[in-house]
């Protein structure tokens, strides 16, 4: 045996026969499994052909390199050639030589792509329109995860470590949609997983297991197995376990539901996709008793102090019952109020928040369960969905008039949150000045709010979508504000926000309240109970965000700065429209006089035009943490196998095999054999190389060198445990908490030597699990 | 698997008075082999317990590392070899205490020993033995040769003409003598220490490699080092230390030592590992020719006395790579153009010792380190 065959031999080489190309099937089995999770990412399966001719592509000159077993090693580049290859093929022909060899031109036209692509995932939530972007962008990542899964399960010989790659392909899908990875697309990828390894089981292992070598089958299977289940369980588990995951800025994270709901997004991210592709869907209708549409709430933000705005969580002790709803006691009793019912159904929205109108104080017939959270006024569903749901919200509002807000000059009272008063200590100086320039020498709070409002709305500002990105201020951070205030261009985030703080630098308290703006009447009457409703309807566009100030006395009071969008109440207009007659109420209510209502209409209908939403930032960050996690996950997956695995068999080896007496133990399962084999397994994960031509003793020995001098003594126990169990004919099945102390001591002490380079290895990528 | 009979059972007076210690039985004597203890144990010799078998183990190496200084390995060596009832060879430049070991090892067991000085005109017959016409009993009488003792010293063997070697390799095999249609049985325990200077010096007859093989292990001494060098020109210098050995053990002892080897387990993990080695070498392109079956069972008797030896009731992988080089190097042939690149029996042994996988507990599952690397 030349080392050179070795070595050849080493690297996993198939060499001969079909077993390149069974291999190279299997690959493509395993992605082309997995990608069946895509189904509910992409809108319909126009991708596949494609996705599958570039993956074919990519996994053909890898196999057909390792005809000469000397190329074996280039396989890769064979892999990342065949990959550019079959996508030039399929994707820009026009502009490659041959119609397949790339030229600059081509390079352009594919960043295009991938540019075009890119907004299409950030303006779409799944499923993505299966649009060329999509598509190239599915068969790419297919494409580079066929190249990963071939190097690491073929080239490198690690067929158990190609569940990286599957579990690549599954992402997309368990990021992003509603539905997760899915049936299919689960059993897809176990189908082509299990494949993968039985092919490299079968074709590949003769080089890797010499003369003597047991085929072990089961072991590789079980190993799988393990990783697979592990990832799966850990997604499951930790989004759930680990606190603040389900709370904080993404109140829905990325949880994944299993069966019995979909993932849901945080209302901002819902409401950042949704306007950004100018969505036309109506997500709910609603009849209400008013002659206008409303503001529907679905959640708040009041918590600034971080580096992003975000949800409180929940307080304890809320009630789940949403017949009787107290409002926190905001509103003076005095005040006169008026009563709208709304009743909503909801379409395709599906939110965790139910929406309603501000101040509720009844909602029906709604199904699961609701916790009502007095502070915010919000309602939050505990593994309930807004979906399909039909209910009627009845609030109740204090008639507010300018005169009313004019007059609510008394501090907040001290009860009230300090959650809603509070600033970070970052407050760019910017917006600091600006407000206080902005309020000028305003005496109430009412006139400093409507400062601000008049001043954001004023033609000084712009309504854009798309500035804030191009100008690198995109996101929701203290220093966005400080920049927005300077360009003066933005969308609802942005001037909700803008005034939201400079009301607090102003000594309002404030939140940011999520929803959807007004939407269109959809002409529809209806009498019920002697009530005349009028249907409204609200689609994905008209997303919004809104800032709600709070005056004692009064409670929270909406207000809208963002132009162009949402329709400005009747005591936030400016005294030029009607604050003339602080004895007309021009607020949204069955009382309303029609001239109210003609005023308003005009402003609903320029709701299409507001646009998106903070979500960009918002679903980046997202998207970051999923990815993040994921990783997480993936390189969690091994240490938790790996300790299981170690558990397990210490507690064997304590406990013994439990054989009945007269009948001989299994020999592979006896104490000193468990003992030693994890060990062995425990030196390996530390750097020791195991080769399988060493004795027992010399194992031990070159282990003892790794444990430096005084080795313990328990090493050379369990290496003669192990002896005796394996080569004696007196192997006993009896616990041993001698050898089980033995490993552990020897275990400590490798760890204690080690440096914290290898600790850090051996905890999360144990060699031992990594195995052939 | 030698035939192994009573001291007196078997024997046939036919031919006269037979020399002491000699049992000849003629061809045609259906006398029962040797019983139902085994093939290994010489009859008389129950399995001891390991602490006598220790004891008397170590007091014999104590006793010939007295005489042979700083070569406590080849000691060890020539003991396993004599328990696992095989011939020894001892290979090395003139001088560096070939013969010393031999006798020193005959020495400390209490056994009949008969040396031989190989010569080119030394004759078969001076081995076996001949036959005599006595005058006074009008018969023939067997005079035995010099092979008929427990331990046979054949000093530079290859001295002797192939005639002569093969007459000594024959008895080596059989542990028995056939002279004129008689077949006469040696005495057991038998061992020949055979010695044997490098081939390549001058006036010597190679052994042919059939012959190389009934030898069970080959060592080579070596030069000591200084220090043992030192130490043996001091105690050589005013008497032979050999007067002054004394039998630490009778051919009782020795028997019961060997029957005690025997009784070694060796596990199906240890044989699969024997024989993958053996595979190995008869498929290394390196070598001509690779280890015989006889060879392998040859080293898996060496490694249950090595075991022994160690104080263990069975044997280890270890014991077989330890003994691989001395029991498989010198039945081992290299190809010329390996040979030529430097390569020895002993360097491929080494190789392929690196590349066998020591097999595990006999599940299938694991292979211990194999599937853990």
């Amino acid at each position: 045996m030349s080392g050179g065959r070795s070595l050849t031999r080493a690297l996993g080489e198939p060499s001969t026969g079909p077993a390149r190309w069974v291999l190279a099937v299997a690959v493509f089995g395993a992605v082309m499994g997995a990608s069946l999770s895509l189904g509910g990412v992409l809108a319909n399966s126009g991708w596949f052909p494609r996705a599958s001719i570039v993956v074919a592509v990519t996994l053909f000159i890898p196999a057909l390199l390792r005809r000469r077993p000397g190329l074996g090693p280039f396989a890769p580049l064979g892999a990342l050639a065949g990959w550019l290859l079959g996508l030039t093929l399929m994707f820009f022909p026009g502009t490659a030589i041959l119609g397949f060899i790339p030229t600059t031109r081509t390079v352009r036209a594919a960043l295009d792509l991938s540019a075009e692509a890119s907004a299409v995932v950030m303006g779409s939530v799944a499923p993505a329109p299966t649009v060329l972007p999509m598509i190239f962008l599915a068969a790419a990542g297919l494409g580079f995860a066929a190249l990963l899964i071939d190097t690491v399960a073929v080239t490198v010989a690690m067929p158990a470590a190609g569940a990286l790659g599957i579990v690549l392909i599954m992402l997309p899908a368990a990021l992003m949609t509603d539905k997760g990875i899915g049936t299919a697309g689960f059993v897809g990828a176990a189908a082509g997983y299990l494949l993968l390894l039985g092919c490299c089981r079968w074709y590949a292992p003769e080089g890797r297991l010499r003369n003597g070598g047991n085929a072990a089958p089961s072991g590789t299977l079980a190993r799988g197995a393990a990783l697979g289940a592990a990832v799966v369980l850990l997604m499951a588990i930790v989004p759930a376990a680990v606190p603040g995951f389900t709370q904080g800025s993404f109140p829905q994270g990325s949880r994944l539901n299993g069966s019995n709901g979909p993932t849901r997004l945080d209302p901002m991210i819902a409401l950042g996709s949704d306007l950004r592709t100018q969505s036309s869907r109506i997500n709910l209708t609603y009849l209400s008793n008013t002659n206008t549409a409303q503001y529907l709430r679905l959640s708040t933000l009041e918590d600034f102090t971080g580096k992003s705005w975000q949800p409180t969580p929940l307080p304890g002790g809320l009630s789940s019952s949403l017949d009787a709803l107290k409002p926190a006691a905001d509103a003076n009793a005095a005040v006169p109020r008026t009563e709208t019912i709304t009743q909503v159904t909801a379409r395709s929205l599906d939110s965790e928040w139910l929406p309603a109108p501000l101040s509720p104080t009844q909602v029906r017939d709604v199904n699961g369960r609701w916790l009502w959270n007095p502070s915010t006024q919000t309602i939050l569903g505990q593994g309930a969905s807004t979906e399909g749901q039909e209910y009627t919200v009845r609030s109740e509002m204090p008639v507010l008039t300018p005169a009313l807000l004019e007059a609510a000059t008394l501090p907040p009272r001290a009860t009230l949150n300090p959650v809603f008063s509070t600033l970070p200590n970052d407050v760019p100086q910017l917006v600091r000045t600006t407000a206080q320039e902005v309020a000028g020498k305003a005496a109430t709070p009412y006139k400093k709010a409507m400062a601000l409002q008049e001043y954001l709305r004023s033609d000084a500002f712009s309504y854009s979508l798309d500035t804030p990105a191009a100008e690198g201020y995109d996101g929701s951070g203290m220093q966005v504000l400080a920049e927005f205030l300077k360009v003066k261009s933005g969308y609802c985030v942005h001037f909700s926000a803008a005034m939201a703080v400079m009301a607090r630098e102003l000594g309002i308290p404030s939140r940011i309240a999520v929803g959807y703006a007004p939407g269109a009447a959809n002409l529809e009457v209806v009498q019920r109970d002697g009530v005349t409703l009028f249907g409204y309807q609200a689609a994905g566009r008209d997303a919004h965000a809104w800032p709600e100030l709070y005056f004692e006395g009064l409670g929270w009071v909406p207000f809208e700065p963002t132009p162009s969008r949402g329709s400005v109440p009747a005591y936030a207009q400016e005294e030029s429209d009607s604050g003339t007659d602080p004895g007309n109420i021009p607020l949204p209510n069955r009382t309303t006089a029609p001239e109210t209502a003609t005023s308003a209409a005009p402003t609903t209908t320029g709701a299409a035009d507001d646009g998106a939403a903070a979500p960009p930032t918002g679903g980046e960050w997202l998207l970051r943490a999923g990815l993040g996690l994921l990783v997480l996950l993936l390189l969690g997956a091994p240490a938790l196998v790996r300790s299981a695995g170690r558990r397990r068999r210490l507690a064997l080896v304590r406990r013994g095999t439990g054989a009945v007496a007269g009948a001989a133990p299994d020999p592979g399962r006896v104490p000193g054999v468990l003992a030693w084999r994890e060990l062995l397994a425990t030196a390996i994960d530390y750097g020791y190389i195991a080769e399988p031509s060493l004795t027992p003793a010399l194992h031990a020995e070159r282990i003892a060198a790794m444990l430096g001098t005084g080795a313990p003594p328990g090493l050379a126990l369990v290496r003669g445990a192990y002896e005796e169990a394996v080569y004696s004919n007196a192997a006993a099945g009896t616990g041993r908490d001698d050898l089980a102390d033995a490993v552990e001591t020897v275990h400590a002490r490798l760890r204690t030597r080690a440096t914290p380079w290898q600790r850090l290895r051996a905890t999360l990528v144990p060699a031992s699990f990594f195995t052939r | 698997m030698h035939p192994q009979e009573t001291l007196l059972s078997g024997t046939e007076a036919a031919s006269g008075p037979p020399a002491p210690a000699v049992r000849p039985r003629t061809s045609s004597n259906g006398v029962p082999l040797s019983g139902a203890e085994g093939q290994d144990g010489p009859e008389g010799g129950q399995p001891m317990d390991a602490e006598t078998f220790a004891g008397l183990s170590g007091r014999i190496m104590a006793v010939m590392n007295t005489v042979i200084d700083g070569k406590e390995e080849a000691v060890r060596l020539a003991l396993t070899v004599l328990l696992a009832g095989g011939h020894l060879l001892l290979e090395d430049v003139p001088g560096v205490g070939k013969t010393l070991l031999a006798k020193s090892l005959a020495r400390t067991v209490d056994c009949t020993v008969n040396r031989i000085q190989f010569t080119p005109d030394l004759l078969p017959s001076d081995i076996t033995g001949v036959s005599i016409f006595n005058q006074s009993s009008r018969a023939f009488e067997f005079r035995p040769g010099a092979i008929f003792a427990n331990i046979v010293i054949g000093d530079e063997i290859n001295r002797a003409s192939a005639k002569t070697q093969s007459a000594l390799l024959e008895s080596m095999a059989e542990h028995q003598v056939s002279v004129d249609g008689t077949t006469y049985h040696l005495q057991e325990p038998f061992m020949v220490i055979a010695t044997q200077n490098p081939i390549e010096m001058e006036g010597t007859y190679p052994l042919p490699e059939a012959q190389r093989d009934r030898f069970m292990a080959r060592i080579s001494l070596g030069y000591p080092d200084t220090e043992a060098e030192l130490a043996m020109l001091e105690t050589h210098q005013s008497a032979n230390p050999l007067d002054a050995v004394e039998a630490v053990a009778t051919t009782a002892d020795v028997a019961a030592m060997v029957a005690t080897v025997a009784a070694v387990h060796v596990a199906p993990a240890v044989r699969a590992y024997t024989v993958a080695l053996g595979q190995a070498t008869r498929t290394s392109p390196e070598l001509r020719l690779g280890a015989s079956p006889r060879a392998l069972l040859q080293l898996l008797r060496a490694a249950k006395a090595a075991a022994a030896l160690a104080g263990r009731a069975f044997v280890l992988p270890d014991d077989i790579r330890t003994l691989a080089v001395p029991v498989l190097a010198h039945r081992l042939l290299v190809e010329r153009g390996a040979a030529s690149a430097g390569a020895t029996p002993a360097s491929v042994i080494g190789e392929l010792l690196a590349t066998v996988a020591v097999p595990g507990p006999p599940d299938g599952r694991a292979v211990k380190g194999a599937r853990n690397t």
